[in-house]
């Protein structure tokens, strides 16, 4: 780690140090100075301090993160199709060997023949690319995602947590291998600084506030990345180190060499074009893997989902959130795509709960073709502390329960597995399932349902030697003959129903729906048979039918 | 060789010679019938003799005054239960009182019901707290009774009611030969192995396992047994609070049933105890 103490700025021409201070350059350029910038000495506004997470060659460490077993490999990372492929990254392994950036895949092969390709691929470096933001996120909400491996955090208020800025600095790249990635900390006071020290820093590098300059000043040109005309400009003119660069004349290189040549040196001196900004706090986290061949079969593709959840999951962890539903999109080998939603009745963080509802939905529905990329998305959602109840008796585990139901709706069908409810319907065989709740709130399975609830009547009866009369409902029902005298039924006939009726009370009519199609108007009889059963039977005033809809047992 | 009955507090090694050493050995050894204790409150605590739990079974109550009674505070928990009975004769209302009182208790229950009869108003009324009453509709028999496994595994409920009464419309004489009985053929389908291992099931987790069906299925797993009759009530009045009457007309209604249960069976005590009780509609 190095540090150095000496003031950044030495040339008289800098521009004032006063907060929010806009200079603008002879070719117009606008720049916008750090703001809270302090001269040495004075009273000024805290100086802000940035970290600055830089991953080096992003692709191949996105590649890496996803196939950890190629670490230490000969991998390169290829880019294009046909003979338009080049390599964009090369693994050291691979460098050692002399295979190159900017080979193609046959000149690479012909350096060294046992090369591990692997294509680019933007899913991959987008999981990636989240994975750091989550890392920085985890220490502070003020993260800019400034793609293509690299971040930045405000290190403000984090001064209680950290004693110094190294062990921040450290943390960050303990935190980012725990996802995967490789990440260079830098610290300083402007985000050039501080990505000028990752990638000059060599691991974690800190640049004490005010020592800038004397830790940027010898660093190579090459590190700013200037253009190729610019840099042979540079190089003419005997331009090779950051400190030489920022001390030229601000006015005078705008001459020379244009607008990007005070960009240039703006950023020699640590100067941000834009603060930082933070980025909202994404509501879904992904993760996604391009397979090299087809999977048709469930287990090992749950072999290769499984680490998906993992990264997946620990991403959550890192942000003190929960895994929700969870949804699935794979790219199928007919070029179609299979999207669904599974539902996490309890959110969880048990890779042993999320895999067997994944392996549910899919036996249930299988995909139809073999998988070739799989992308994995969760909804975060809070872990909610559930108050305990010393006077209500334990019931299922939620996380067990919810595995239960989507085992039940596996068999069953989701919408024959729930909670009964009483229908807003006069007609007796209308019911209504829905999710099973055991709490007010807390939801349990999804969301089937046909009415609504209505108010539950109690067992009033007493004394406790009375008990309520139950109906066994038959579904759909029955249509059955019944021989009426006077208009009153007689004898009964069915599919598994013949008996005279010994006993009968009603009828009491129905009728409802009448601006509909389901318009209904029913006669309904409680009949007793001579076998003894009791029957709840109604004549369907509109067609004259009868039907049986019930037993009292 | 003859018993001492004298304890020795030091034994003493044998002696050399064999006999006297077997004397000695004899002298030193506590008589058996002093090894054995006088009463099972002398083990040594969490030792227990044989196979005798140590743990009261625990019931499952429901709450009417005549039936704990009859069951000795209810149905047992972790065993399997039989509710057996022909059409109408009052076993469904046993089972939703039941589930009714398991419910009013903020415990929750299931209920497999493989004929899809279930009566949500029906339960309501019966004071079922329907939120607190996981219902599956399975499809076939072999799909109930997986259902119902699954669930048991789940743990955490405190009774399972499997019905796997026939269909309410098939109430024939089930001594006709044109069709066939359909209880009687799913005894054959169900396999041997079938009611071990839900009574297992049960016994892991602790919930009565309540299987209902108009004739017996689970043979001498079920630990217990009833068997219900009903008469059918017309025009009864149970209570003066409860009158029969519309526009001030007095009508007759079907009132409900006056049942009988008959512990048919029972591994806990005597069997062929019969109580009484009324089935009224709400």
């Amino acid at each position: 780690m190095r540090e150095c103490n000496a003031p950044f700025y030495q040339d008289s021409d800098r521009p004032t140090q006063s907060a929010n201070v806009e200079n603008k350059g002879d070719a117009g350029a606008s720049i916008v100075s750090s703001p809270h910038l302090t001269s040495p000495g004075g009273r000024g506004i805290k100086q802000p301090r940035i970290a600055c997470l830089h991953v080096p060659d992003f692709p191949l460490a996105a590649v890496l993160r996803v196939q950890p077993d190629l670490r230490g490999e000969p991998v390169v990372v290829v880019d294009g199709e046909g003979t338009r492929a080049h390599i964009v990254c090369v693994s050291a392994a691979a460098a050692r060997h002399g295979v190159c950036a900017g080979f193609s895949v046959a000149q690479a092969r012909a350096v060294y023949a046992d090369l591990v390709a692997c294509e680019v691929s933007t899913e991959v470096q987008r999981s990636a690319q989240a994975a750091l933001c989550d890392a920085a996120e985890s220490f502070s909400p003020r993260v800019e995602d400034a793609g293509n491996g690299l971040a930045y955090l405000d290190l403000d208020g984090l001064g209680s947590l950290f004693e110094t800025e190294s062990k921040l600095a450290n943390a960050l790249a303990q935190r980012a291998a725990q996802l995967g990635l490789e990440a260079q900390i830098g610290v300083a006071g402007s985000k050039v600084a501080a990505h000028l020290a990752a990638r000059d820093g060599g691991g974690v590098a800190v640049i004490p506030p005010g020592e800038e300059w004397s830790f940027l000043a010898p660093v190579p040109i090459a590190l700013l990345e200037p253009g190729r005309q610019l840099a042979e400009t540079l190089q003419l003119w005997g331009i090779r180190t950051i400190g030489d660069l920022a001390a030229l004349p601000a006015t005078a290189v705008g001459t020379r060499l244009g607008p990007e040549g005070v960009r240039l040196v703006a950023r020699a001196r640590g100067e941000d074009e834009y603060s930082l900004q933070p980025r909202t706090v994404p509501l879904q986290f992904e993760e996604s893997v391009d397979l090299d061949y087809g999977i048709e079969t469930i287990e090992p593709f749950l072999f290769v989902l499984r680490p998906l959840l993992e990264r997946l999951v620990a991403r959550l962890e890192m942000r003190g959130l929960v895994c929700g539903d969870l949804r699935l999109s794979m790219r199928l080998s007919t070029r179609g795509r299979d999207e669904r939603t599974i539902i996490v009745s309890a959110p969880s963080n048990d890779i042993k709960s999320l895999l067997p509802l994944i392996r549910l939905s899919l036996d249930a529905q299988q995909p139809g073709a073999a998988v070739e990329s799989l992308r994995v998305g969760a909804v975060a959602e809070r872990l909610r502390a559930a108050q305990l109840d010393l006077y209500r008796p334990n019931g299922p585990e939620p996380a067990k329960l919810a595995l239960t139901l989507a085992r039940l709706a596996a068999i069953c069908g989701a919408d024959r597995v729930g909670a009964p409810a009483v229908a807003d319907d006069y007609r007796p065989e209308m019911c209504g399932i829905e999710s099973f709740q055991m709490e007010p709130g807390v939801r349990v399975l999804g969301r089937y349902g046909v009415g609504g609830r209505s108010p539950q009547h109690h067992n009033t009866l007493t004394p406790n030697t009375i008990s309520s009369l139950s109906l066994r409902t038959i579904r759909p029902p029955q249509a059955v003959e019944v021989h009426c005298q006077r208009d009153r039924p007689e004898f009964v006939r069915g599919e598994a129903i013949a008996g005279r009726v010994v006993h009968l009370a009603g009828p009491w009519r129905i009728h409802g729906r009448w601006w509909s199609e389901e318009r209904y108007a029913r006669d309904y009889y409680d009949a007793q048979l001579g076998d003894g059963g009791v029957y709840r039977v109604f004549c369907d005033l509109r067609s004259g039918e009868w039907f049986v809809d019930g037993v009292y047992d | 060789m003859s018993a001492s009955t004298a304890h020795a507090t030091s034994p003493r090694p044998a002696a050399g010679v064999q006999g006297s050493g077997f004397r000695v050995l004899e002298e030193n050894l506590p008589s058996p019938q002093a090894s054995k204790p006088s009463s099972p409150q002398a083990l040594p605590p969490g030792v227990h003799l044989g196979r005798t739990s140590i743990e009261p079974l625990r019931r499952l109550p429901s709450q009417l005054a005549v039936i704990d009674d009859l069951l000795d505070g209810g149905l047992p928990r972790g065993r399997v239960s039989e509710l057996v009975g022909p059409q109408s004769s009052g076993k469904t209302s046993l089972l939703v009182a039941f589930l009714a009182a398991a419910t009013r208790r903020s415990e929750v229950t299931a209920y497999v019901d493989l004929a899809d009869s279930l009566s949500p108003a029906s339960f309501a009324t019966a004071g079922v707290d329907l939120e607190r009453l996981l219902w599956v509709r399975p499809s076939s028999l072999k799909d109930a009774v997986r259902c119902a496994e699954i669930i048991l595994q789940a743990g955490g409920f405190a009774a399972v009611a499997l019905d796997l009464n026939a269909r309410s419309s098939q109430s024939v004489d089930q001594s006709s030969p044109e069709r066939p009985n359909g209880e009687r053929s799913r005894r054959k389908t169900l396999s041997a192995a079938l009611w071990p291992r839900l009574a297992r099931a049960a016994e892991r987790s602790h919930a009565a396992l309540i299987v209902l069906a108009s004739q017996r299925l689970t043979g001498s797993i079920a630990t217990l047994g009833l068997e219900t009759q009903a008469r059918p009530l017309w025009g009864f009045t149970p209570s003066p609070a409860y009158p029969r009457e519309r526009a001030g007309v007095r009508v007759t209604l079907f009132d409900g049933f006056d049942v009988a249960v008959t512990v048919a069976r029972s591994k806990l005590g005597p069997p062929g105890r019969t109580e009484r009780w009324l089935v009224v509609g709400g």
